[in-house]
């Protein structure tokens, strides 16, 4: 009998529609898929959406959607017959000897049930335990999961946890059941960089403990690469890449593997640019924001969202602002673009005069109160969805009653470009567009109106790895080009890294440290700076292309500082020099 | 949870004192002399002369500013003096309580038999989804939210009472007076509850904690029982509140029609006799009624739902 | 053009047949519709009198025709009055929000508990029966749906990100609501309209039914039930004909009604979820 989960040349189909009006017969959607995870064993499944990783990941547990079935192949856990199993088996199965970890865990849990009893359940199914013993082993389950206080989060709702909470829980109830395998479908995608490695750190205990099987599914290498011990890349619907991975992530051999490395490597190489080439003097402040309060829970101890911030940008300067969720960060946006005003302290805008040209499209630079511009985090959201693109971006130059129509499409159509775009794209509605053309077109829209500070916020969380990077290289690009003084707004260290001159941490509503950004990495002063900077470089956006190695060789020990023992100045790989254990 | 409670008896106050205001100003805006009318509603004798009036509207307060009359007004309508029926001459209180019974439970009876049709053929219609059965049920629950009570009733009096002769055609006397009447009033809430459970068993089936409780190992039948069920029943309470105000109004109709003496029938009397203080009695006790009956199934809809119950805990 | 199902175009063109026949009422019907003969009460339907003849010999479908005037235009009226009413409040209380948002959630929670039928009693008891009455007894009420739904999607648009990006863009709160708000409650509102049309048609049979709408001479369906109830067992036609009337137009009404709500809702989902990368264009 062999051991683990062995899946092989799995087949799924999408089943033709009873109508069958296309004629298409059934589609594939996954083509000869072979994986295994041994006990004990740390398999990361790594792939763009849509590549047919979570489909792997059902079909394990025989919860596929209807409309999709299993061709051909053969799914075994521990020599079970996966494809084969009776409902009754599989029931036993899913929760008993696999666990599973979901995306959202906040959706998972039923709303009126308590934590503690979604523990009652598995460990009544499956281990028999009722009454005190469920309940004792229930609080060793959560206690496990890193709860200090296991008794109040088993009488606590879904509702009254955060999302790494939630997940921690959602861990709780998976091991319940004593798996060999646990299935974790992007667990961390939704959460922050130092959440995210607490639940990796908990999920790696368990495997060690218990010597359980885990198979994480991801699209982000980066988190997985200090704990994999195997990467699988899919792509469309097939096993592209696989080995150790070191193997994987140092040498890869397919193109979209390099393409998934590319995206979190080449984040990591712009530091040079970033740090040395801009070469803008420090000059005088254009936005500037003296002891600036802002409350919206009224009532006693309830935490201001922003509480004494004094910031301020300086022009032509990008200005990266650092924090989770809960910090203040998207409040001080607010603020800033004067949607929502201070309770307390002020905020002052020294912006530059408009250059006064005037193209016949309308007023320039200088149309009061849209100076400073906002680009948001979710794309899909920022279009009007019943109106055509180019409806969108007229809409602000309709309301300065200038300029024709013929300008006003002559401007829209350069902006369009500007942003790297095809014009054609207008005629579409949002819906037709993909994240990174709408971000784009974000930025676009902005830009129409001649800004002269651009605030991005996490105006590029939403998008996969590689537009994330083609769009921040334009935002660059507009900086240099166009003298735009930006504020990036994120919870990506990487995206700060890249981007900023200096760097502003938030927490909990105050401003705890503001630094260049090789400083601020090199050596984070405040204790929460510590334990981000401590978080990233746990998993260090993976680096790999073979590219040249002076440079990045000197960048990884700048950004790393001192801290990085046993660099070997003229390697070829940045990956062994900044996944170098900590000294 | 006592906050949520204090908010909810709060409105439900305020309601009641504004509609009891504007029905202390019928006899001051319907045509003729309000003096009186309210001496008329006050005093037991039949024939008053202009200077018994004289004597009788000071000696009433009838004089003193509105809100001092209102005030009045007011505390003798709670403690019970609702002041006397212009056509029967008798104490309005008398006639108002029984009737109260008679309505309060035509209308629990109806709200039980809606939710348990509702219940049965929501849930049997959301498993089998797409199907015959599902198709039936939506398309019935569909035409007979617009069937008007007033036609109905007719038409079953004709059929059941008439024709058939095997129920009583009006009256509130056992049991079998209360068939038609109920069924009556029930069929539009029945078919508007079906539709709701429907609808949130469908919401409940595709939640993803449903999809998460089968990775936990549940059979079907046991997720559906434990995790489908009572979240999908649950939107049922809001809209039961939504309802009651509806219930009291088609029984209005009903009571007519029936000649059940309720307080609809006792409303209608007043209202078609010019009988003020009838009128007045039976406005604030159905207004108070609803208001009541929707606050208690806002409140029951609150016990139901945890995150409602936290946030104003 | 969308394909729509067979039961709502047929819905669609016995609407249609109503609503027409009833505003050519003065040229199709075949007597006047006060005209009485008392040799031939109660008739059953015949090649002379197609529904019948009521208690006083008068033709039935010319009364059926002549009374649909008032029952229809009184349901619209109501219709388009809480529309307007109801939409004004809700989208101003999702925008402006604080005291008159409070203000406006409790008086909607308040109104909600009273009974139409209570109100409209109430009403004639203070003004007397009539069109007036009825018309402030249906709108008091009435608003009260469309101002919910109105808020809830406003508040729900409002939320969203281009609506935040409209006012970052420099657009004014107007232009905002004309060009952003107003457009995505369209779809929603009229299909509550349209349910609410359907509601208001029942509520109408109801209040003439109990004598509070219009006034004799003048006649509506709800009054002609009323009337006949008496003779039903001689000529169940008399009772039959203008309750199936209210039923069969309120019934059409609610079916298109549903049909359009749930189009507007499964439209407003597909307009918000994010497609997968470039579709066609």
């Amino acid at each position: 009998m062999r051991e683990g989960l062995i899946i092989e040349d799995l087949h799924l189909s999408l089943r033709a529609p009873a109508g069958g009006s296309s004629g298409s017969s059934a589609r594939p959607v996954l083509s000869g898929v072979g994986l295994t995870v041994a006990p004990g064993e740390f398999v990361a499944l790594v792939g763009a959406s849509g590549s047919g990783k979570t489909m792997t990941a059902l079909s394990v547990l025989g919860l596929l959607p209807p409309q999709i079935q299993a061709a051909s192949g053969s799914i075994t856990l521990g020599g079970t017959d996966l494809l084969a199993a009776s409902g009754a088996e599989l029931n036993r199965l899913r929760g008993g000897r696999i666990g599973m970890l979901y995306q959202q865990p906040k959706r998972m849990f039923n709303p009126r049930m308590t934590i503690g009893s979604h523990l009652a359940e598995p460990l009544k199914l499956h281990r028999g335990l009722r009454g005190r013993q469920a309940r004792a082993q229930a609080l060793e389950l959560l206690t496990n999961a890193g709860f200090e206080d296991p008794e109040r989060v088993a009488r606590a709702y879904p509702h009254q946890l955060s999302g790494g909470m939630a997940q921690r829980a959602m861990l709780a109830v998976a091991m319940a059941g004593q798996p060999e395998l646990l299935l974790a479908d992007e667990p961390t995608s939704a959460l922050d960089k130092v959440l995210e490695r607490q639940i990796l750190e908990l999920i790696d205990t368990q495997r060690r403990q218990h010597g359980l099987g885990v198979l994480y599914i991801t699209h982000d290498l980066a988190t997985v690469s200090a704990f994999a011990d195997r990467v699988v890349v899919m792509d469309a619907g097939r096993v592209q890449e696989e080995g150790p991975a070191r193997a994987v992530l140092g040498a890869p051999q397919t193109a979209c593997a390099r393409e998934l490395l590319e995206a979190c490597a080449l984040t990591r190489r712009r530091i040079v640019v970033a740090g040395e080439a801009p070469g803008l003097a420090p000059s005088r402040d254009i936005l500037a924001l003296d002891g600036v309060t802002k409350r919206f829970a009224k009532g006693r101890g309830a935490r201001p969202a922003l509480e004494d911030v004094s910031l301020s940008l300086r022009e032509g300067e990008i200005l990266g602002v650092l924090g989770q969720s809960g910090s203040g960060k998207s409040t001080l946006a607010r603020l800033l673009v004067d949607v929502e005003a201070p309770d307390r302290g002020s905020i002052t805008r020294t912006l530059p005069a408009g250059d006064g040209k005037d193209d016949g499209g309308g007023a320039s630079r200088g149309v009061p109160g849209t100076e400073v511009q906002l680009v948001f985090q979710e794309p899909h959201d920022a279009f009007d969805p019943r109106m055509k693109l180019f409806a969108s971006l007229e809409a602000p130059l309709l309301r300065q009653r200038t300029g024709t129509a013929d300008g006003r499409r002559e401007r829209i159509h350069q902006a369009v470009r500007d942003v790297e775009l095809d014009p054609d794209l207008l005629d579409r509605y949002p819906s037709q567009c993909s994240g990174g053309q709408l971000q784009r077109l974000t930025i676009a829209r902005a830009l129409l109106l001649d800004p002269a500070v651009l605030i991005c916020d996490e105006a590029t969380s939403a998008l996969d790895a590689v537009t994330q990077r083609k769009v921040l290289d334009l935002l660059l690009r507009l900086h240099r080009d166009r003298r735009l003084s930006l504020i990036m707004i994120s919870h990506d260290m990487n995206v700060i890294r890249y981007m900023s001159h200096r760097v502003a941490v938030l927490y909990q509503g105050a401003l705890v440290e503001l630094a260049g950004t090789s400083e601020f990495f090199a050596n984070p002063q405040h204790g929460h700076s510590k334990e981000l900077v401590a978080a990233a470089r746990a998993h260090p956006a993976v680096c790999s292309a073979p590219v040249a190695c002076g440079d990045l060789a000197a960048c990884a020990h700048r950004v790393l500082g001192a801290n990085v023992a046993g660099s070997r100045p003229g390697t070829s790989r940045l990956l062994e020099l900044v996944s170098a254990p900590d000294a | 949870m006592m906050l949520f409670l204090a908010r909810r008896t709060a409105a439900l106050l305020v309601a009641v004192l504004l509609a009891s205001f504007v029905v202390f100003l019928i006899p001051y805006v319907t045509p003729g002399d309000p003096v009186r009318k309210i001496i008329r509603s006050r005093v037991a004798g039949d024939a008053i002369d202009d200077s018994a009036v004289q004597a009788l509207s000071a000696q009433l307060g009838l004089q003193d500013p509105l809100w001092t009359q209102y005030l009045r007004w007011l505390g003798r309508f709670a403690s019970g003096d609702m002041g006397l029926s212009y056509t029967s001459r008798t104490p309005v209180v008398d006639q108002v309580l029984p009737a109260l019974w008679v309505t309060l439970s035509l209308v629990v009876m109806t709200l039980a038999v809606a939710a348990l049709i509702a219940v049965i053929l929501g849930i049997a219609a959301a498993l089998n989804e797409g199907r015959a059965a599902d198709k039936a049920i939506t398309a019935v629950s569909q035409a007979f939210i617009a069937m008007p009570e007033y036609w109905l009733a007719p038409m079953l009096v004709l059929v059941f009472a008439l024709e058939l002769s095997v129920l009583p055609s009006a009256g509130w006397e056992g049991p079998t007076s209360a068939v038609l009447p109920v069924a009556v009033l029930a069929l539009r809430p029945a078919s508007h509850f079906t539709s709701a459970v429907r609808e949130g068993m469908l919401d409940a089936l595709g939640a993803d904690h449903v999809t998460a409780a089968r990775g936990r190992g549940l059979s079907y039948f046991h997720t559906v029982r434990k995790h489908v069920i009572p979240n999908g029943l649950l939107p049922l309470t809001t809209l039961a509140a939504v309802w009651f105000a509806g219930l009291l109004g088609g029984s209005v109709i009903v009571e007519v029609i029936f000649a059940i003496p309720g307080m609809g029938r006792l409303l209608f009397d007043g209202v078609l006799n010019s009988d003020i203080p009838l009128a007045q009695g039976a406005v604030v006790v159905v207004v108070g009624l609803a208001v009541l009956l929707t606050t208690a199934a806002d409140l029951v809809h609150g016990l139901l739902n945890p995150q409602v119950r936290m946030r104003h805990a | 053009m969308r394909k729509l199902p067979l039961h709502i175009r047929l819905a669609a063109c016995v609407l249609a047949v109503v609503v027409l026949s009833v505003a050519l009422a003065g040229w199709i019907a075949p007597y006047p519709s006060a005209e009485q003969d008392l040799a031939s009460r109660l008739s059953a339907p015949s090649g002379a009198h197609w529904l019948g003849t009521d208690h006083l010999g008068r033709d039935t479908l010319s009364r059926l025709l002549d009374g649909g005037r008032f029952s229809l235009t009184i349901a619209a009226l109501a219709t388009v009055l809480t529309a307007v009413i109801g939409t004004a409040i809700g989208v101003i209380s999702a925008r402006r929000r604080g005291w008159l948002d409070e203000f406006f959630t409790r008086t909607n929670d308040i109104l909600l508990a009273m009974p139409e039928t209570v109100v409209a009693l109430f009403l004639v008891a203070a003004l007397g029966a009539g069109y007036p009455s009825l018309l402030l007894a249906l709108t008091v009420t009435g608003w009260t749906p469309f101002a919910r739904l109105a808020r809830a999607l406003a508040y729900d648009v409002s939320a969203r990100g281009f609506i935040e990006a409209a006012r970052v863009l420099g657009c004014t709160p107007w232009f905002t609501v004309r060009r952003h708000i107003l457009p995505h409650l369209a779809g929603p509102l009229l299909g509550q309209a349209t349910l609410r049309f359907g509601q208001f048609l029942i509520s109408v049979g109801a209040l003439s039914y109990l004598g509070l709408g219009v006034q004799p001479p003048q006649s509506d369906w709800g009054s002609m039930l009323a009337a006949a109830q008496p003779y039903a067992v001689r000529s169940p036609m008399t009772i039959l004909a203008p309750g199936l009337v209210i039923f069969t137009v309120a019934l059409c009404v609610t079916l298109i009604g549903q049909h359009l709500a749930r189009m507007s809702s499964s439209r407003l989902l597909l307009a918000s979820a994010p497609a997968a990368e470039v579709t066609h264009a």
